[in-house]
């Protein structure tokens, strides 16, 4: 026993030690302090500090600059500010007295280099889109922190906005991709396995790899784009399950042997879904699933029936821009 | 520290009945700013002098009823002086009366539901969460009264089985594998009475009894039967009917608004080339669906089919072979030969494994019997007697196992 609390008395003097030394230097002859608890940290800005660099060392994540900016209300960070950085989450789920977040998804589905196509997106027009985004204030996330906020474990931006899209065509890589990467916008391809065949028009798993390592999400959309709701008219009920079931294992097999992916987001073919299709995924380990209903997602809606709206050739800037919606005013109908 | 006193506009609390909830969107950037001039100005500590402007912060918050803002000006204020007692204590006290505000709204979001008012159910819940963002139980109630179930829970009764389950609750013999791969079973598993199974919902349309599904039921037992229908109906009102909700995601959504059948069709044909009659087959069902009559959709349909389990036959997948074929006209190019010979190395290959299962059900293990027809089934599912053996052999054990 003697020992045992010789040996504990150490330890609180050697504790005391470290934070006297740790104080020290925090208030030495530059005064730089920062104080933290465990909601808030509660700093004087310093040379060289960005939004990034102080989201980097309060919230371990770059991509969390907009929470320094949109609690203190600024634009830019400039040296002997004083700012507050929440360090947890300070309006889960969006919700504020008058009303609550949505967060509008867009869905494209096929891209083409110049213009002219019916159906297709030209580049330009793509960059048009994103260059929209930007000057309007609207912050792209990435699927899984849209999920969190689903989840309720995170905020996201006030004007937070998910890109998606679902075309395992070879223009995903050489028309979209180097417009976001332009923009530093993330966002989530989804993969249909089959179609990944390096052959003409098509994605090889090479260049689902590099977007994969360049930031962009790669997701799950089967293996043969199947209408997962569909019975064929000779299938028995069995062949039926069989064959929804395959649809997803089998893809997730071939993401994780041939891309070392495990997707866990799926976006239905042609937008259809039911119950059973659900309960598939659900028993399959899925995390969540998006439609083509077209409406933005408040955080209460269900991981499976997440919304998204479909952007295609003919959306124009103005269009684009009213399905922004990003708050919900509570009314009476609500 | 003059300035301090400078009144804040953010009375604006519109809502007086409600007062507790009149918190504006935490956005403190007004007295961030605020905030920001007295740390400039003061030279000497102004950690001081901001934090005694978030403590008076807080005060007038407290006094305007926006106690969400007053709790955050707080702990902001805590953050800088972590030991001052008397904010400490204050922090206290509103941080219980806003929990205590929560709880009567959870409290009212129960009781509306009780009700049937989805609508009050949902606005409580909303502010209950905006209140207390921790209370995971609201979460959980808020997401599962605005969103459609995809399971029932049920609860085995005494003498169901996984048969009587396809039948009662699905009404359909082919959902024995649904329940089973659903449940981590094997069709050979005995149920026990008390046991939950989770049985996804599935709508009437896609249940539906082909021919085909009825060869997998269980022959009629003689008498038997007028015992388990009874017990099917006790069962299926025992069942809770499906909520309305869920008639939402019966119709595909998004689906049918817009399906543009020239660049599926385009998209097929490109497929078709690439060898990915799978991908075929899935885009031109699409076009069928919303255009049946489509000449050029179902010829692609038909030729992707035929190449598709040609392919099958040759890589030696034979019982996926032998089911693409069955989708075609035995007259379609030599579909009828090729499906006659894969079928025969199927009844071959599974004969012996058939042979198999009638000496152990000649020695009366029930048991492996079935186990072993199962396989037989699985390598060959049109064997000319495994299906109707393997139904009696269940049959018996299901009586035995009844008592």
């Amino acid at each position: 026993m003697p020992a045992a609390s010789r040996a504990l008395a150490l330890l609180v003097l050697f504790c005391a030690a470290t934070l006297l030394s740790a104080c020290g230097t925090k208030t030495g002859a530059v005064r730089t302090y920062s104080r933290k608890s465990k909601t808030f940290a509660v700093i004087e800005t310093r040379a060289g500090d960005t939004a990034e660099t102080l989201a980097n060392r309060y919230l371990k994540d770059p991509g969390k600059a907009w929470v320094v900016t949109e609690y203190n209300g600024v634009t830019e960070i400039t040296p002997g500010q004083f700012l507050v950085v929440p360090l947890q989450p300070v309006h889960k789920g969006g919700l504020a007295e008058d009303g609550l977040q949505a967060v509008p998804i867009l869905a494209y589905s096929a891209f083409a280099k110049a213009p002219g196509s019916a159906t297709a997106l030209s580049q330009a027009a793509f960059d048009d889109q994103m260059r929209y985004l930007k000057d309007n204030g609207y912050t792209p996330v990435s699927i899984e922190a849209f999920y969190n906020f689903l989840e309720f474990s995170e905020d996201l931006p006030a004007k937070a906005v998910l890109i998606t899209i679902d075309d395992t065509g070879q223009n995903t890589y050489d028309v979209a991709f180097p417009v976001l990467r332009k923009y530093g916008f993330p966002a989530a391809v989804f993969v249909c396995t089959d179609l990944v065949t390096g052959k003409e028009g098509a994605l090889s798993w090479d260049k689902v790899k590099e977007m994969a390592a360049a930031g962009i999400s790669i997701q799950h959309q089967t293996k043969t784009l199947r209408n997962l709701t569909r019975r064929k008219a000779d299938e028995t009920f069995e062949d039926f399950v069989v064959a929804v079931d395959r649809e997803l294992t089998v893809a997730s097999l071939e993401f994780r042997e041939k891309a070392g992916l495990t997707p866990s987001f799926l976006a239905y073919p042609y937008g259809a879904t039911n119950e059973l299709v659900i309960a598939l995924l659900r028993k399959n380990g899925f995390r969540g699933a998006l439609t083509l209903s077209g409406q933005p997602n408040p955080f209460y809606t269900d991981n499976f029936l997440v919304s998204r709206k479909p952007v295609t050739a003919d959306t124009t800037l103005d269009a684009l821009g009213k399905s922004l919606t990003v708050f919900q005013k509570s009314g009476g109908a609500q | 520290m003059k300035t301090l006193a400078k009144p804040l506009a953010t009375a604006l609390a519109l809502t007086l009945f409600l007062a507790v909830l009149a918190a504006p969107a935490p956005a403190p950037a007004a007295i961030l700013q605020d905030v920001q001039k007295i740390f400039e100005g003061e030279k000497k500590d102004p950690y001081a002098a901001v934090f005694a402007r978030f403590v008076e912060q807080a005060r007038l918050d407290e006094l305007s009823g926006n106690l969400l803002s007053a709790m955050e000006n707080l702990r902001i204020a805590l953050t800088i002086q972590r030991a001052d007692r008397a904010t400490l204590a204050k922090a206290r006290e509103i941080k219980a009366k806003i929990d205590a505000s929560a709880d009567t709204h959870f409290a009212a979001a129960k009781a509306a539901l009780d009700k049937g008012d989805a609508g009050a159910a949902k606005r409580e819940l909303l502010t209950t969460l905006r209140l207390n963002p921790d209370l995971t139980e609201a979460l959980d109630l808020l997401k599962k009264s605005l969103n459609p179930d995809v399971f029932t829970y049920h609860k085995v009764k005494e003498g169901e089985t996984i048969a009587s389950l396809a039948k009662s609750e699905y009404g359909n013999p082919g959902a024995e594998l649904l329940i089973t791969r659903m449940n981590g079973l094997t069709i050979a598993d005995k149920l026990t009475a008390g046991q939950t199974l989770r049985l996804p919902i599935v709508q009437p349309a896609l249940r539906q009894v082909l021919e085909r599904d009825l060869a997998f039921a269980a022959p009629e037992p003689g008498e038997k039967p007028k015992k388990e229908e009874k017990k099917a109906v006790e069962v299926a009102a025992a069942a809770p009917a499906p909520a309305p909700v869920q008639v939402n995601i019966a119709q595909p959504q998004g689906a049918t608004p817009a399906v543009d059948v020239a660049p599926l069709l385009s998209m097929a044909k490109l497929q078709f080339t690439n060898g990915l009659y799978e991908t075929v087959i899935s885009l031109t069902d699409e076009v069928l669906a919303a255009e049946p009559g489509n000449a050029e959709a179902s010829a692609l349909q038909q030729d992707a089919t035929y190449q598709l389990a040609s392919d099958l036959a040759k890589r030696g997948s034979n019982v996926q072979a032998a089911r693409t074929f069955m989708r075609l006209p035995k007259a379609y190019k030599d579909t009828g030969k090729q499906l006659d010979a894969v079928l025969s190395i199927l009844h071959k290959a599974a004969e012996p494994v058939y042979l198999e299962g009638v000496k152990f059900f000649i020695a009366e293990d029930l048991q492996k019997a079935v186990e072993t027809w199962e396989r037989a089934l699985q390598m060959d599912p049109w064997h000319p007697k495994a299906q109707g053996d393997l139904q009696k052999a269940r049959q018996l054990l299901e009586k035995i196992r009844g008592g």
